[in-house]
């Protein structure tokens, strides 16, 4: 083939060939065959050429779709950890919140008498009213409230004020037994657990000698004597009580003495007391000791020595 | 492919005014870009009508597996391409979305011919079939049964060769813009080696049918 019949199937493959070029071109085929099947298989190349083209543009949309998929991923993974990263600050940030919150209230707390204010030195404790106390009870709790927390060394009057509270358990509360005419040991303890603490002193004295002998009822009616400001007596019911060994109030009471005997300013034998209190096997009672003894800890180091050679 | 190289045959600023904005083009504005070789509109245009075409195929073909409506999507945005390059198509007289979902009905109801009776004759169906880009895509593939041989003789040149040849012949690439892509200093020489190139790629073609044909016959007479 001549070097310009190639070159003009190259134009005509390339659509380059004028109409009248392209008439001449088409003439030739028609009455040379060689000449056409030459035409033919360069028309080949060009079929070739556009499947190849086609074959790459397939490769090319399905890399697009995988780097697009990837692409999505990548948001989808992005967004994930923005929204893990979001949940885990909020998280941080509540938890520091509450931290500060729960420092604050400790803080507060620490004040233990906020805490003793709430609880009953009592087993199955189901009420805690403010109680009404008497005048100088009052005025050393407000004293001891007020107390700066580095100062730890509290007086007796304080730790009493900040410990005390009449006993009550659920045994006691008279609305259990309904509203039938209240007999002499009712209108008792329907005094005590009212309050009217006077009252309930003098109901005891209404009551049966056998029930007077009864260190069940002597327990609450020395907590009467303790709550209108009668340690003296109160003092003698506990040990008491405490002597015989018959009452199931026997840790109470000495618990109660020993806030007694800080009262008045006897810290040697209300630690001891506390000590005895501290190993009996009832969560409640120890704790309530425990929270006591932290705030006399010099002293309980130095009763625990004493106590230990002793 | 080496979209690189097709994409940098077209001037820096109309490349960076398509790829870089995410301008919507008209039909026929795709069409002048694709037909001076940007591969990049081919992009936009593949990128842009993707997610409907998909939401509509699959609606419309719901028995279709999601591969299969994405493959028919790369056969639509292909055959869109051949018309512009090989100049059949030189202007729309539709949106460029219903020429290009009209292809999409056309190569799915092909493929899935079992669909045509299921499919309900609606309104919009009838148009979709009786749309202007109906010729265009009526052509079954002559090549179908050569295809294997052919493709093995265009991977048989060397890439140069091959860029070359992509260039004059599908690209429709002047001497004087190839000389620039691909670095050649004199348009004899570049004329020269396309005409070897060409004339190779085309013994090879015949060497192929060649022995095909020989082959074929031998089998026969075995």
């Amino acid at each position: 083939m001549e070097g310009r019949e190639q070159e003009s199937i190259e134009r005509y493959l390339a659509g380059e060939l004028s109409d009248d070029e392209r008439a001449i071109l088409e003439t030739r085929m028609a009455q040379d065959d060689n000449f056409k099947k030459e035409v033919e298989l360069y028309k080949l190349t060009l079929v070739s050429l556009r499947l190849k083209r086609k074959e790459e543009l397939k490769m090319h949309f399905k890399t697009r779709d995988r780097d697009n998929g990837k692409a999505i991923s990548w948001k989808i993974i992005g967004l994930l950890l923005f929204v893990i990263l979001a949940i885990s600050l909020i998280f941080i940030w509540k938890n520091k919140t509450s931290e500060f919150i729960f420092k604050k209230n400790v803080e507060q707390k620490l004040d233990s008498s906020i805490i003793h204010i709430d609880e009953i030195p009592s087993k199955d404790t189901l009420i805690s009213p403010s109680e009404p106390q008497n005048k100088n009870d009052n005025t050393e709790l407000q004293k001891a409230k007020s107390k700066p927390l580095a100062e730890k060394s509290y007086t007796g009057d304080e730790l009493y004020a900040m410990n005390y509270k009449p006993y009550k358990d659920e045994t006691l509360d008279p609305t259990i037994r309904g509203n039938e005419v209240l007999s002499p040991y009712d209108t008792f303890i329907k005094f005590y657990w009212d309050g009217h603490y006077q009252e309930a002193i003098a109901a005891f004295d209404l009551l049966s000698p056998a029930l007077q002998i009864n260190d069940n009822i002597t327990f609450v009616k020395a907590n009467a004597l303790m709550a209108i400001g009668n340690m003296e007596e109160a003092k003698l019911l506990f040990e008491s009580i405490i002597q015989s060994n018959k009452s199931r109030y026997v840790k109470e009471a000495k618990w109660y003495l020993g806030l007694i005997y800080l009262k008045a300013n006897n810290r040697r034998d209300a630690l001891k007391l506390f000590h005895e209190i501290k190993l009996i096997k009832n969560a409640n009672i120890r704790n309530k000791v425990n929270s006591l003894l932290d705030k006399t800890d010099t002293e309980l180091v130095e009763f625990n020595q004493d106590f230990l050679i002793k | 492919m080496n979209y690189s190289y097709i994409g940098s045959s077209y001037t820096t600023s109309t490349r960076t005014q398509i790829v870089a904005e995410p301008i919507k083009l008209d039909g026929n504005e795709v069409i002048v870009f694709l037909a001076n070789g940007d591969m990049d509109v081919l992009d936009w245009v593949y990128d842009f009508y993707k997610p409907a075409y998909l939401n509509w195929a699959s609606r419309k073909f719901p028995t279709v597996n999601p591969q299969d409506l994405l493959d028919s999507w790369h056969d639509v945005v292909i055959a869109f391409y051949e018309q512009v390059s090989s100049h059949k198509l030189i202007t729309l007289s539709c949106e460029l979305k219903t020429f290009l979902f009209t292809i999409g009905y056309r190569v799915l109801i092909k493929k899935h011919k079992k669909m045509q009776k299921l499919l309900p004759g609606d309104e919009e169906d009838e148009r979709l079939l009786n749309e202007l880009v109906y010729p265009y895509l009526e052509e079954d593939d002559p090549w179908a049964d050569q295809k294997e041989l052919l493709l093995k003789a265009v991977n048989e040149l060397p890439a140069q060769s091959k860029q070359i040849l992509m260039l004059r012949f599908i690209d429709g690439k002047s001497l004087k813009d190839i000389s620039e892509i691909v670095n050649y200093s004199s348009l004899n020489a570049l004329s020269v080696t396309i005409s070897r190139s060409l004339k190779r790629l085309k013994e090879s073609i015949q060497e192929n049918l060649e022995l095909k044909q020989h082959g074929g016959k031998r089998a026969g007479i075995d």
